[in-house]
């Protein structure tokens, strides 16, 4: 009987240690590929920024994501100011055209102005841009973290890459993969900024965070965004994420 | 030998009462005559450790540049009634030679129209370049519109507050661009039409004009050193105000004074009005509270005499001790008050009790002195020997408060104690009562004795609520958050104030910067440099602006070269046909949707000032009932009736616009000695060899103290030569943080080695002591109960409180040692501790009528201590006392 105890132990030992070690960096972003970039989604969102005079501006958008988050598009719905002006960032964050009703032209910004911020927050455009390309972007490195329930990724981006950070970390849960915590690092190697993805709930199957936070460490500023209401349940025609169909406002 | 000097000064009082008076008389005219050299200096910078490396840069920046603390006229009113305002004022301000040395309110414009080009950044002069090619009017306004839309694509995003205030700039020079093109088509030709229109394009508004041209600002280099005489600055800018003021009503403007000098001149007046409201509203309460208790009229109003007397004296003998009142010694007056008086209320109130027993008034008086006396001069020497601690501060601030408010507070002691019996003799001479006896009366508080006496009989049960009430407030007290905002201890409601918070909405001019000198060109463009790279800073401005180094230099010239050879070899058109209007109006249209869609970016954006500017061009989206100048100016174009006035606005425009950009277009390079007055005078020091760099902050400082530490730290890392507001806010801080801590310890220490000296008895020492420091406990509990912070000045509170609080248990232990009876001494000695605690509560308490709110907070933290430390001695000391006599 004492064998028996014996050899289920070393079983259970040698299976924590198989699993253990299959659980790379590599693997752990996988997984977090899957639950954070399903195939499509459409979502009413609410932001709100300050501006340049210390004013708080509220805006709600519709957002609009495709091909697991390489393709963007966000229209404006609120303040009547702004309505239907829409944007379109397609292939992660290197190709972003913007619509304007009142003028009906569209305008491309440069590669470089996926480092600048949006809308007055404290997100830049390549903080929008999924996260499916990270795994040929960044080296991953998977980390002890202090929280047992929470696996911490290191991300060093590649030479190649056109990016503002020089790091970023991530917490990610165990139980379902979904990060918790971004933390941004600039060209200096300074915490720049953090996004606390927060009221995780699990939404067609898809835990989703319903408010996101973006904390600027140095500036000392915060920008919040609230999902109103989401779905995955939606598939997109391949015209969808285009020009033409930027400028269909409602 | 206390108790028989103090029993001979009641017998020459008493015997000897008109000399007495008379040499009272006579020490205050001499003190008072001291007293009133005392000037006040509200300055931050005095309060410094003279050694502070941030206080010496600061003062040498003052000292070296004439116009780094400026007086600032702030004119509000219509855009042609503040220019001409501002231009009518200019030469009658000049003829103030004493106070003023110069005055700017525009741009050196002809410097700008000859080397404009030269200051631009490469990528700006790049589009510049593509824009002025072609001087003929549509050829321009399609490279405009070019150069528009490249704005998405290019190097360049308005991303920063500076590029906002370009921005507002370029719009403001297309708005007086598109007036001008209504003017022509109306019909209006004038022959300077063309020249404005260039000037609009290039150098755009001359004046120092907010982006909605309401406000205007000027500003005076005073001609004076405001370090050497305040009162001097008090009459410059007394002067100029009331010279500003006077004119404004002619053009139907508001004007008013701002900037750091005239901010000086109303913060002390507003301490010289204070200190006086203050002490007024305190005497006052002192009286009626005085009156209420003692049921009396004319030994208040001797008591109140006395105090204002002792204040003189004590004032007189400060004058010799220090040059001026800073913003901590100002409150002297007002502390000596709400403590003096206490003295007066022992006197009156043992005085009154023996002359109610029956007692003549000799042997009164001697009573009087041998029974409050001790006391008095215990508490006396211990409140000064407490406040004299602080002199161990390097802080100049704390230093001189301590000295100041330590030496007063003795003085006061020693006046009540000559002055207050003298002055009741004289009224017991004066109302010939001096040989009859009073009618026994009680006037004790029975209530206190019967407090004292059940919590003595009930130690224990007591014992354990008083634990638990200190746990809970030792819990809150740590818990208490410190105020860093410097703009929460500010004056409210001064108009050098309001004006500053209009005048730094309006032109984004924080006047919270960082300062830099250097004395070599190279390493000012290095620290340039870096502090362009410090992630808390906003604009950074150096010469650097306008003197770009050779390399910098060569790639402009490079460009202007090419400006210059394109510009040469284009014609100014003489005629247009009617496709070329045709075109011009396309390109209107073009001009239009550009300036939406930066609105809308700008809206989007959150840039308020970019999306203001463009509603004045192209209205608003939800708003339908103004339209926008350039919107108006399109729908009322008749292409076929524009044809001759485009034309001949096209001829003067296209000629002047080539000659102006061609003036532009040379590479003379620019030197120390060919920049103008304006700009050397704010860049480069009296002596020629000292290079000022200003760093703003991206936001206010003073709304996150983690933001205004990072601000501070990357300053130092730029250069250990950093200096400015921020960082010596932040040194005062950490000096008044280290020395409070400092200054509370050695009190403790201090004013047990008296008490200890005094009762010849460890045990009444640390009975004294502990009352005092329960009560500090409940005091910082309390004013975290009641949403107080600390902030810089009512950190003070702590160490003074130590001083103040113990008076209480002296007293009380005096008598206890005497009458060894808990209800006897509270009933009696605990009314007067009760009246002196008031008495001082109202006095610090007034503090809260002060505009000066810094002060408002120490008196908010007093009043909390004065009451937290007599109810710690009403109930404490009872008892540990209980304890020690039944629990034995």
């Amino acid at each position: 009987m004492r064998k028996f105890y014996s050899t289920i132990f070393i079983l259970m030992l040698c299976s924590t240690k198989l699993f253990a070690t299959e659980l790379t960096a590599d693997a752990i972003l996988d997984s977090m590929n899957t639950v954070m970039s399903p195939e499509n989604s459409k979502a009413t969102m609410k932001q709100v920024i300050v501006t340049t005079s210390g004013r708080e501006r509220i805006f709600e958008y519709e957002y609009y994501s495709g091909n697991k988050g390489k393709n963007l598009l966000m229209r404006y719905i609120k303040p009547k100011k702004v309505k239907n002006n829409a944007f379109l960032i397609a292939n992660n964050g290197d190709d972003i055209t913007v619509y304007f009703p009142r003028t009906r032209r569209t305008r491309k910004l440069a590669s470089h102005a996926k480092k600048q911020k949006v809308q007055g927050s404290d997100f830049s455009y390549e903080d929008f841009s999924g996260s499916e390309s990270w795994k040929e972007d960044y080296t991953v490195k998977l980390f002890e973290s202090s929280n047992k329930n929470l696996y911490s990724l290191e991300f060093i981006p590649k030479d190649d890459i056109i990016t503002s950070y020089s790091k970023m970390q991530i917490l990610v849960r165990k139980s379902d993969y979904y990060p918790t915590e971004l933390k941004y690092y600039d060209d200096k190697g300074i915490h720049h900024k953090t996004l606390f993805l927060e009221d995780i709930r699990v939404i067609e199957e898809f835990p989703t965070a319903m408010a996101m936070r973006m904390v600027n460490h140095i500036e000392k500023t915060e920008t919040r965004m609230e999902i109103l209401d989401i779905t995955y349940n939606i598939t997109f025609d391949e015209n969808f994420f285009t020009e033409r169909n930027l400028k269909k406002g409602k | 030998m206390r108790q028989k000097l103090l029993k001979q000064l009641a017998e020459f009082t008493v015997n000897k009462t008109w000399l007495s008076l008379l040499m009272v008389v006579a020490l205050t005219i001499i003190l008072g005559g001291l007293a009133s050299t005392l000037e006040m200096n509200p300055g931050f910078t005095d309060m410094l450790p003279e050694d502070s490396s941030i206080g010496i840069e600061y003062e040498n920046i003052i000292d070296e540049f004439d116009n780094a603390l400026n007086i600032i006229v702030l004119v509000e009113g219509d855009e042609q009634n503040i220019k001409d305002f501002a231009d009518h004022i200019s030469p009658r301000l000049l003829e103030l030679e004493d106070w003023v040395a110069r005055v700017d309110y525009k741009l050196p414009a002809e410097f700008l129209k000859r080397n404009g080009l030269k200051l631009l950044s490469e990528s700006e002069l790049e589009n510049y370049t593509e824009m002025f090619t072609n001087p003929n009017l549509i050829p321009f306004l399609k490279n405009l519109n070019d150069s528009f839309e490249k704005e998405y694509k290019g190097d360049e995003s308005i991303d920063t507050k500076k590029k906002e205030t370009s921005a507002v700039r370029f719009l403001d020079g297309i708005e007086e661009f598109v007036d001008i093109q209504s003017e022509v088509f109306r019909g209006d030709i004038d022959k300077q039409f063309g020249k404005k229109a260039v000037e609009a394009i290039t150098v755009g508004d001359t004046y120092m004009v907010s982006p909605d041209k309401q406000i205007l600002l000027m500003m005076i280099e005073p001609a004076f050193n405001i370090m050497e005489d305040m009162y001097l600055v008090v009459d410059a800018v007394n002067g100029i105000e009331s010279l500003v003021k006077d004119e404004s009503a002619k053009f139907d403007v508001f004007a008013g004074l701002t900037g750091s000098i005239a901010l000086q001149r109303d913060e002390m007046h507003a301490m010289e009005e204070d200190s006086f409201t203050i002490t007024i509203i305190a005497l006052v309460g002192i009286l009626i509270l005085f009156i209420v208790s003692f049921r009396m009229w004319i030994s208040p109003i001797l008591a109140i005499l006395t105090i204002i007397l002792g204040v003189i004296w004590a004032l007189g003998f400060a004058s010799l001790l220090i040059e001026y009142l800073s913003m901590m010694t100002a409150m002297m007056g007002i502390i000596l008050v709400g403590l003096g008086i206490d003295f007066s209320v022992h006197i009156i109130s043992v005085y009154t009790e023996k002359r109610n027993s029956g007692f003549p008034v000799l042997e009164s008086m001697i009573e009087t002195l041998q029974k409050a006396g001790p006391g008095i001069i215990t508490g006396g020497i211990t409140t000064g020997s407490a406040f004299l601690t602080m002199m161990i501060s390097d802080n100049r601030g704390m230093y001189e408060f301590g000295l100041v408010a330590g030496c007063g507070i003795i003085i006061t002691m020693l006046a009540t104690i000559i002055i207050l019996p003298t002055l009741l003799v004289v009224r017991e001479r004066v109302t010939k009562k001096f040989d009859k006896l009073v009618q026994p009366k009680d006037v004790s508080y029975r209530f206190l004795g019967f407090i004292a006496e059940k919590f003595s009989m009930r130690y224990l049960f007591s014992f354990i609520c008083l634990m638990i009430l200190s746990i809970f407030l030792f819990y809150r007290a740590s818990s208490i958050e410190v105020d860093y905002n410097y703009l929460n201890m500010e004056p409210e409601g001064l108009e050098s104030i309001l004006l500053q918070d209009k005048m730094i909405d309006a032109f984004d001019m924080s006047t919270d910067y960082v300062l830099f000198t250097l004395d070599d060109l190279d390493e000012m463009r290095q620290v340039t440099e870096k502090a362009k790279e410090m992630k808390t800073g906003g604009s950074v401005e150096s010469i650097t602006d306008y003197l770009p180094d050779d390399k910098t230099e060569a790639q402009r010239f490079h460009f202007i070269r090419n400006l210059r050879r394109k510009l040469n070899s284009t014609q100014v058109a003489k005629r247009l046909t009617t496709e070329q209007v045709e075109q011009f109006i396309l390109e209107l249209e073009r001009l239009e949707f550009n300036i939406i869609e930066l609105q809308d970016m700008a809206y989007i954006g959150g840039q308020d000032k970019i999306y203001d500017k463009a509603i004045y061009l192209v209205g608003e989206a939800d708003d339908t009932t103004y339209t926008g100048k350039l919107t108006s100016l399109l729908s009322s174009i008749d292409e076929k009736d524009i044809l001759l006035p485009l034309t001949y606005f096209q001829q003067q425009f296209a000629g002047e616009f080539k000659a102006s950009i061609l003036e532009m277009a040379n590479t003379e390079p620019l030197t120390l000695q060919n920049l103008p007055s304006e700009i050397r005078n704010r860049f480069i020091g009296n002596s020629g060899e000292m290079f000022l760099v200003t760093v703003y902050p991206k936001k206010n400082i003073w709304e996150d103290v983690n933001y205004l530490y990072i601000f501070a730290e990357e300053s130092k890392e730029v250069s250990e030569k950093a200096t400015g507001f921020p960082l010596i806010f932040i040194e005062l801080m950490e000096v008044f943080t280290k020395d409070g801590v400092r200054a509370t310890i050695l009190a403790i220490l201090a004013v047990f080695l008296i008490l200890w000296i005094d009762f010849r008895s460890v045990k009444y020492a640390l009975l004294g002591m502990t009352p005092l420091i329960i009560g500090v406990i409940w005091m910082v509990g309390s004013m975290e109960l009641f949403g107080q912070m600390l902030t810089m000045v009512n950190i003070m509170a702590i160490p003074l409180i130590i001083g103040i609080g113990i008076d209480d248990g002296v007293h009380i232990l005096h008598r206890y040692k005497i009458e060894k009876n808990l209800y006897e001494v509270y009933r009696s000695t605990g009314k007067a501790v009760l009246l002196t605690s008031l008495t001082t509560m109202l006095g610090f308490g007034s503090l809260w009528f002060a505009t000066y709110r810094g002060l408002g907070s120490m008196g908010i933290a007093l009043f909390i201590g004065v009451g937290t430390c007599f109810l710690a001695t009403l109930f404490v000391i009872p008892v540990i006392l209980g304890w020690t006599k039944n629990g034995k």
